[in-house]
This record gives C-alpha cells, sequence and structure tokens, in this order.
C-alpha cells in the first residue's frame, strides 16, 4: 500500500495519489533509456570494443545486447507480478527486510557510482575537446549544479527533455557521422569476425555491463503511467540503443581501425575533428559540445533521480528532495577519486563488469523466491489510461 | 534584515519539507483525481448576504446616497422626479456621468415616463408600478428589475441607469452604457499582411462583440466574474460550451473566483493573468496576451479558453505551449508551404535572437580555430581599436539596445517616436564605432538578434527571451560553447518543468500530441481534421474527415467505386 503512494497508478497511504512526483510516458521512458544506454558512445566505449573485438567490435555490441535482453527477462518479470512497484520496494516485500533492504541500497550505490564515474570522463572530454585550461572542479561543478536541478524537477522534466531533444540529438549525430563521408573505408571491417567468434562471444558476454542502465527502469517503473508496458520499453530501448552504439562502432572502426583506434581515448570526439568539408567548415568539434552536454545531462540527471529514488524506496523516504545535495555532494567526491582519465576509464569497466551482473543476479533471485513463495502484487492496479 | 528575509527562510524551508499528497498540488488537465471544480455561476456570486430594497423610496435613495458618497462625488447624477398627474407617485435615478449616455437616458427613460406616463400610472399598484414602467413605458431593449442594493449598486457603477419608485422593491435598470473610448484599430503588435485588420479596444462590450461576430454561436459562454474590491472589474471566461474540456474551464473559474475579493484593483489583463498562472514568478508567460479578436476565435475552437478583463485592449488565452509563441494568424491564411516557410523564419528569429550574441562571444573568445583564417584576422583587425573586452562590448550595446527600443516606445510621436530608434540606432552604432568602443561586427551582432527579437509574434515572449539572452552571454564570457550548452539545458529543463493550466509547456512535443497537425510544419488545412489532443477538447474533431468531398467522388465514381461505399474512417 505505502509503494503505491509512489506510483501514481493507484491510491496511496494517504488516499490519494500524487502526481507531484511526475508521471513518465512510454515514449518518455524509451528515449530517455536510450539516450542513458547510448551516452557511452561519447566516451570510451568504442575504443574499448575496438581493443576488445578489433574490426568485430560491434558484434561484442550485438552479443551483449542479446545476454542484456536475457536479464532483462528476469528483472521485467518479477516487475510484472508487482505492478507499479519498483526493484527496491518489491525485492523488500520479497526477500525480507533484510536482503531486501541490501538490494535496495545496492541499487543506489550502483547508480551513485555509475554517474560519478559517466561525469568524471564527461568533464574530462570537454576539457580535452573544448576547454584545455579549465580545471576539472568547474566543469564538474557547473554540471552537477545543472543535475541537481533536473532531479529536483523531477522524472517527468527529465522525460520530456530527453523527448523533445532526443530527435535533435539524432539529426546531430547522423550529421556529425554524414560528414565524415571521405574518410570511411569499409574493407576496415574486416575480417567480419576479427580475432574469431569465440573471442567474440567471450567478451560480448563481459561486456553487459554496458547496458546496466536498463536497471534504471527497475527504479523508474514507478514513474510510468502503464507499469505494465515497462517489459517492451525495456526492449525497445535496448533494441535501439544497441543498433546506435553497434552503428558507432562501425563507422569508428572505418575510419581509425585496430590498433589506431584504441590510441583514441574518445574516438567520437576525434571524428567530430576530423570534418574538413571546404576552407569554411573545419574544426568545427566545438559545435558538437551540445550533442556531448545534452546527452551527459540528460542521462546523470537520470542517474542521480534513480539513485535518490531508490534509497527513498528502500527507507521509505517520503520526499526525496532533501537527498539531491548530499547524493550530489557524494556524486562529485566519487567522481574525483580517480587520478587520471585512464583511471576513471578501468574503474568504469571494472563496475559494469563486476556490479552489473550483480545486480542483475539479484534481480532474477527475487523473481524465483517471488514464483517459489507464490507472491504477488496487486494486479488490479488501474493504469491512468485505464481509469481515464 | 531577519524579518525581511523570514519569507525567504519560510520558502527554503518548505523546499525540504515533506510535502502531502495534495497540498500545493498542481493542476493537471486530465488528471482523473483532480478536486471537483466549481459551476458555473459559482464563481461570480458574491459571498455576502445582500440587503433587500425597501419600498419606502427615502430609505432606498438614502442608502444609495450614502453608498456613492452624494453629493460628494461630482460625477453622481441623481434626480428626483414625479410620475402621473392626479395621484403623483414619487421617483428618483441614479447614473454615472461619462460612464452613461446622457442621450439614452433621456430618450429612452425620462421622456416617455415624464410626458406619457399620466394617468396610465395612476392606476397601477405601488408593488406592480416597476414591472408596468419597465414594460409599457421604457423605451430600450435591455431593461431588468432587481431587488438588492448590492445590484444595483455594481449595475450603476457600470454605466447603467437605476430607478426607484415609491412603494416599490424593485428598481427598474436600464442599460445606458456609453463612455469614450478608442475604435478598434490595427493591432499595434500583432499585425499581419493578410487577414483581419482589426484589434481590442478599450470597451468590453465592444471586446465581446468582436469575438461574438467571429464565433456566431450559442454555445459561446461568456461568463461574468467581478474581479477586485475597488474596482469591481467585468472578467468575461469566455470558452466554447461542448467544446472546452470542463475541467479546464472549472479550474480557471476556480483561480478567478479566489482571486476576486483578494485584489483591489485590476487595470489590466497582465495583472489577473500573473496571479492565475500555474507558477507565479514564471520567466516566460503562462498564457498568451493578444490584440487579435482572429486569434481568440481560432484559439477558442480550438478547445482553449479566453479572459477579457474589464476594458483591457488585451485578451488571455489559456493554455498556451511554447510553441504557441511562433504561431501567428496569417500562417493560417496561406498555402501551407508558404505559412510553413513563414513559421520556420520566426523560429530560426527566435533561436537568432537568442543565441547569436553568445555564439559570437564564444567563438571569438575561445574556438577561434573554427573560424577560417581570413574571417579571423578580419575579426582581428576591426577589434585592433577596440580597448575593451568582447564581453563589456556586448553588454554596452545591448543596453544601448534596448534603451533605444525604451525610448522609442516612450517619446511622444510629435518629437519623432518611431524615427528615433531608427536614426538613434543609427547613429549611435557609427559614433561608437567612430570611437573605438565598439567593432563594427559586433554591431552587426547585435543587429541580426535585435531583427530576430522582433520577428517573435509576442510582446511578452520577446522580453523573456532578452532577458535569457543575457544570463547566455554571461555564461558564454566564462566558459565559452561549454556555458551556452549549461544555460541551454537549464532553459530546456525548466520549460519541460512548467506548466500553462495544467498543460505541460512543451507539449504537442514533450509530451508527444501530434493530433492538430500545427506544431512548427503547418500541415495543410484539409489533414487538420482534429484539435490539439493536450487541450483534451470534448469535441475531438473541428472538420470532417473529407471536406473536399467533390474530388473523392469524381475520382472514385469514375473508376467505378462510389466514395459513400468505400467509407473515409468516420462518417461525414
Amino acid at each position: 500500500m505505502w509503494a503505491a503512494a509512489w506510483t501514481g497508478t493507484s491510491k496511496g497511504v494517504d488516499g490519494v495519489s500524487d502526481p507531484s512526483l511526475g508521471r513518465l510516458g512510454h515514449r518518455e521512458a524509451t528515449v530517455l533509456t536510450v539516450i542513458l544506454l547510448s551516452s557511452k558512445i561519447f566516451l570510451t566505449f568504442p575504443r574499448t570494443m575496438l581493443v576488445e573485438g578489433t574490426s568485430a567490435g560491434w558484434m561484442i555490441v550485438i552479443i551483449s545486447a542479446l545476454v542484456a535482453g536475457g536479464v532483462w527477462f528476469g528483472v521485467s518479470a518479477v516487475l510484472a507480478r508487482f505492478p507499479g512497484e519498483s526493484g527496491p520496494m518489491i525485492a523488500i516485500r520479497v526477500l525480507g527486510p533484510g536482503l531486501g533492504h541490501l538490494v535496495g541500497i545496492s541499487h543506489a550505490v550502483f547508480f551513485l557510482g555509475l554517474a560519478a564515474i559517466v561525469l568524471r570522463q564527461f568533464g574530462s572530454s570537454f576539457i580535452i575537446a573544448i576547454l584545455p585550461t579549465t580545471p576539472l572542479s568547474v566543469i564538474i561543478g557547473g554540471l552537477s549544479a545543472v543535475l541537481v536541478a533536473y532531479s529536483v524537477w523531477g522524472a517527468e522534466t527529465i522525460g520530456r527533455t530527453a523527448l523533445f531533444a532526443g530527435p535533435v540529438l539524432a539529426v546531430m549525430l547522423i550529421l556529425l557521422l554524414s560528414l565524415n563521408l571521405s574518410l570511411y573505408d569499409t574493407s576496415q571491417i574486416l575480417p567480419i569476425f576479427g580475432m574469431g567468434l569465440g573471442d567474440i562471444a567471450v567478451h560480448g558476454l563481459t561486456n553487459t555491463g554496458y547496458f546496466a542502465e536498463l536497471a534504471t527502469l527497475a527504479v523508474l517503473v514507478s514513474f510510468l503511467r502503464n507499469p505494465r508496458s515497462v517489459r517492451r520499453i525495456g526492449y525497445a530501448a535496448l533494441v535501439a540503443s544497441a543498433l546506435i552504439k553497434a552503428a558507432i562502432v562501425i563507422f569508428i572502426t572505418m575510419v581509425f581501425p585496430f590498433p589506431d583506434g584504441s590510441r583514441l581515448a574518445f574516438p567520437l570526439l576525434e571524428l567530430s575533428r576530423g570534418i574538413d568539408i571546404g576552407e569554411f567548415f573545419e574544426r568545427v568539434e566545438a559545435l558538437f559540445v551540445f550533442l556531448w552536454q545534452f546527452t551527459a545531462v540528460i542521462a546523470l540527471s537520470a542517474l542521480l533521480f534513480t539513485a535518490s529514488q531508490a534509497w527513498s524506496h528502500t527507507f521509505k523516504v517520503r520526499d526525496y528532495r532533501p537527498l539531491l545535495g548530499p547524493l550530489a555532494v557524494i556524486v562529485i567526491v566519487l567522481a574525483f577519486i580517480p587520478e587520471s582519465t585512464v583511471q576513471a576509464v578501468y574503474i568504469d569497466h571494472k563496475l559494469r563488469q563486476s556490479a552489473a551482473p550483480l545486480l542483475g543476479g539479484l534481480s532474477w533471485l527475487t523473481w524465483l523466491v517471488a514464483v517459489i513463495r507464490g507472491m504477488k502484487g496487486d494486479m488490479n492496479v488501474e493504469t491512468e489510461e485505464e481509469r481515464h | 534584515m531577519v524579518l525581511s528575509l523570514h519569507p525567504l527562510f519560510k520558502r527554503i524551508r518548505a523546499l525540504f519539507s515533506p510535502s502531502q499528497p495534495n497540498e500545493g498540488r498542481s493542476f493537471r488537465l486530465g488528471d482523473p483525481d483532480a478536486p471537483p471544480a466549481p459551476a458555473p455561476g459559482e464563481a461570480g456570486e458574491r459571498e455576502e448576504p445582500r440587503r433587500r430594497l425597501s419600498t419606502d423610496l427615502d430609505k432606498n435613495l438614502g442608502v444609495l446616497r450614502r453608498a456613492f458618497s452624494y453629493p460628494l462625488n461630482s460625477d453622481i447624477i441623481h434626480r428626483e422626479f414625479e410620475l402621473g398627474w392626479r395621484k403623483p407617485r414619487r421617483a428618483g435615478l441614479f447614473m454615472i456621468e461619462g460612464l452613461a449616455r446622457s442621450d439614452a437616458v433621456t430618450d429612452a427613460i425620462l421622456n416617455p415616463m415624464l410626458l406619457w406616463s399620466s394617468d396610465a400610472v395612476d392606476r397601477v399598484a405601488p408593488r406592480r408600478l416597476a414591472s408596468f414602467i419597465a414594460d409599457r413605458l421604457v423605451g430600450h431593449a435591455d431593461v431588468r428589475l432587481v431587488r438588492t442594493f448590492e445590484e444595483v449598486i455594481d449595475l450603476i457603477l457600470v454605466g447603467n441607469t437605476a430607478i426607484l419608485v415609491d412603494g416599490s422593491a424593485e428598481a427598474i435598470v436600464v442599460e445606458t452604457k456609453g463612455w469614450e473610448h478608442r475604435a478598434p484599430e490595427r493591432p499595434n503588435t500583432e499585425g499581419t499582411t493578410r487577414g483581419s485588420q482589426q484589434g481590442f479596444a478599450e470597451s468590453h462590450r465592444a471586446n465581446t462583440a468582436l469575438i461574438r461576430r467571429l464565433l456566431r454561436t450559442p454555445d459561446l459562454i461568456f461568463e461574468r466574474i467581478i474581479v477586485g474590491r475597488l474596482s469591481r472589474t467585468d472578467v468575461a471566461l469566455i470558452y466554447v460550451e461542448g467544446l472546452t474540456n470542463p475541467q479546464l474551464v472549472g479550474e480557471v473559474r476556480r483561480r478567478l473566483a479566489a482571486i476576486k475579493d483578494r485584489i483591489d484593483h485590476v487595470p489590466e489583463a497582465g495583472r489577473i493573468e500573473q496571479l492565475i498562472w500555474d507558477r507565479h514568478s514564471s520567466l516566460l508567460p503562462l498564457s498568451y496576451a493578444t490584440e487579435r479578436p482572429d486569434r481568440v476565435a481560432a484559439a477558442l475552437t480550438e478547445g482553449h479558453f479566453a479572459i477579457l478583463v474589464g476594458d483591457s485592449p488585451f485578451v488571455i488565452i489559456g493554455p498556451v505551449t511554447f510553441v504557441q509563441f511562433v504561431h501567428n494568424p496569417e500562417e493560417h491564411y496561406l498555402p501551407w508551404g508558404v505559412g510553413t516557410f513563414m513559421r520556420l523564419i520566426r523560429v530560426l528569429g527566435v533561436t537568432l535572437s537568442l543565441f547569436v550574441p553568445a555564439l559570437y562571444l564564444a567563438v571569438a573568445n575561445y574556438h577561434h580555430e573554427m573560424l577560417p583564417t581570413p574571417l579571423l584576422f578580419s575579426i582581428a583587425a576591426s577589434r585592433e581599436q577596440v580597448p575593451f573586452p568582447i564581453p563589456f562590448e556586448i553588454v554596452i550595446m545591448e543596453l544601448s539596445f534596448e534603451l533605444i527600443r525604451e525610448a522609442g516606445t516612450r517619446i511622444p510621436t510629435v518629437i519623432g517616436g518611431p524615427t528615433i530608434g531608427i536614426v538613434g540606432a543609427i547613429i549611435l552604432g557609427q559614433a561608437a564605432v567612430s570611437a573605438g568602443i565598439v567593432s563594427p561586427i559586433l554591431i552587426l551582432v547585435i543587429a541580426v538578434t535585435g531583427l530576430g527579437s522582433f520577428s517573435i509574434p509576442n510582446y511578452s515572449l520577446s522580453f523573456s527571451i532578452r532577458v535569457m539572452r543575457f544570463f547566455l552571454v554571461i555564461a558564454s564570457a566564462a566558459l565559452g560553447f561549454f556555458g551556452i550548452a549549461l544555460v541551454a539545458t537549464l532553459i530546456l529543463g525548466y520549460l519541460a518543468s512548467i506548466r500553462s493550466f495544467g498543460v505541460p509547456f512543451l507539449a504537442p512535443v514533450a509530451p508527444w500530441s501530434p493530433e492538430s497537425h500545427d506544431i512548427i510544419v503547418r500541415g495543410p488545412i484539409w489533414i487538420q481534421e482534429e484539435r490539439p489532443g493536450f487541450l483534451r477538447p470534448i469535441d475531438r474533431f473541428r472538420q470532417k474527415a473529407i471536406v473536399r468531398v467533390w474530388e473523392l467522388k469524381r475520382r472514385y465514381v469514375g473508376g467505378g467505386v462510389d466514395w459513400d461505399e468505400q467509407g473515409s474512417g468516420r462518417s461525414e
């Protein structure tokens, strides 16, 4: 019953739903998740794929997406058994207060850690791209202020901004890729299987964590107008982001093949530097900072907001806003822990390889326990559309 | 100091205090859990008890004299006279000079009553005298009988004439409004080449007539609400019954009812709109103030509501979304391709107005590599004589531009109001360049920004854009493109977070609601079958699925298939 107060889909503890927390339509949720999952294309992700898969890095992305799809099946199954309730709420209900709280905390900590490490990498990319003499603290401080503002405005604002900016970002990305048309060499994606199918499969499995942001849906489900659509939203976002990431890896491979590409920290940034259309359109990488920035703000604010919600749902905090200041400070502090960008990239990789499977495993465990114990939520929860 | 900061502390504390689910809850159009809205008429009714008129004329006249401070008030006209010959009946008249037309009072009230009443009045019982006079003597279309002092006073204050007769507990109120006002002229800020050239004037009734002339349906409702304890301003809530969402109308009615007795004075529509917006301190206008009757009529047919405030020549339209600020009626009077092109030009104007100075500053200060070498040298050479940094130059020029605009608005026409802007801009710009205070290229930048700013069809929005431009310039001076992007994301987030009368400000883009085919691309008229979905109108369709019926009939019948048999997906 308490949980329903957060859902906006049924009557809560006070007998009324609380729409002031914001609601997400399926379009907003899908575009937001696609941006979240794809935001790493602007960072070192294409380089990692090049290093691990050489000319077949894009296949790693596809295999990772397939594995992530399997994990999502379990996560969405447990969400479907308890419509409108978030992962931490369900875990407390199914696994009991001890383990349940641990699952909730692990969600919050994972999203915070991810937000911190992605923030650090975006900060570094801005310094490398356009502001070489600006201190990192200024960049990270400025970004953090915007993230807190977005998180205060809530899920609805983040979702709507994503929906509004999504098509513009897509056009800018297509423009960036098309303006390098003369640099593409299709022969560089050969041999098609890179170092071999076995190698690709192993790396595909170990890099599934690059789709870990899908777990945000397990928390944001309580903001969906129709919580039953969460599985569909997850799969749609997974497919779209896998296609975007695979395409980017292919384009990067065609311009910077292995091993040249492995020396670039941010390959997409290098691609924007390569644009040279006549005398009046060259060195325009600074223009693409808008693409980087909007993606970073949407993705990071979603992560910060999700972390605050995971914490609120775990400890039954009615108003999440007082948490945002302390959480933002934690994110900033964590972002400064890596001594260099290289170390930040390494931590990001390890976090995704170790923590993401743990999170997925806990969701599956929750599902299995719920099935064995025959536990179910209120299956008669009405969606907003149904109540109209 | 501590006391003066107290409200601020309260607001900060409120931000971090747990909110109750229904406390300060914002209105969302279409929210199934929204509290019930007041019914029609509830908002217009007075809450205090009403005093009934007496049959004693002296008592009635005494109350009205005291209410109007007669004879201290010099514009109150009060006359006592007698009706009939054999058994004269005493009567009294109240009107306000300047608000009521004295010729109408003479011709329609006094002449018939004094000259023609004679014996007829003598035969009527005193309690029926008022209705007799209203039915048989007063030669005017709008006559009513009222029984309370409050109604009599309210009606006199808006230009009616009240007649009270001895022995009757009813007052005869005749509509004699007729004060001096400007005739409807061309709109000052929303001019078009094609379409209506008529704008609202400073007359409530003339303005309602201008709207009624365009929508001749009995479903068009002008709901009267009196707002302001001192001004007692007539406010008309306008909507189309059976089309506009009743939840929306109810919410507006609720807000107007809430403010009506809490404020003293409503001089202009701008004060009312700020009081009833969803956000009390919004940077952007959350309603559309227009001078154009055709825009109001078009908005009403889409499912919006409108508010006419007293004799203000601006009518408020709500709810409003961001894209509607770049719409102009003219686009709808031209072929859709041309209309879309005009709209795109306007979008470009908004973008240029917002970003050009900040982008110039960022490129010149931080990102020189983007500029081709000859252009970079040209900019550097033009700035050689200028001692100030670029941010300072921009702020000087922007402020000068604002001063010229402000002065151009205030200077009397005889001194050359319209020309001062152009002449001032040219002379000041040339002088500033010659003096080496600003570079020539900056004049170009500011001129382009100004042109973009004037292409925005809404006066309030153009001001908001100017304010945001200053934020962008400051951010650009500090952090180049990164700073611009930072502020731009904040602006976008802010736009996504606000609502206008329960409708998201970024609709119909976010949330996506493309039914009307009229967002940035203005779709062809024949496919604009649906009204905007974000307004949740009761009647979704504004035209039949097939409008150009003759074309389809010819095509299908000619091909051996009857169009009617094919069906149109929706009954015609």
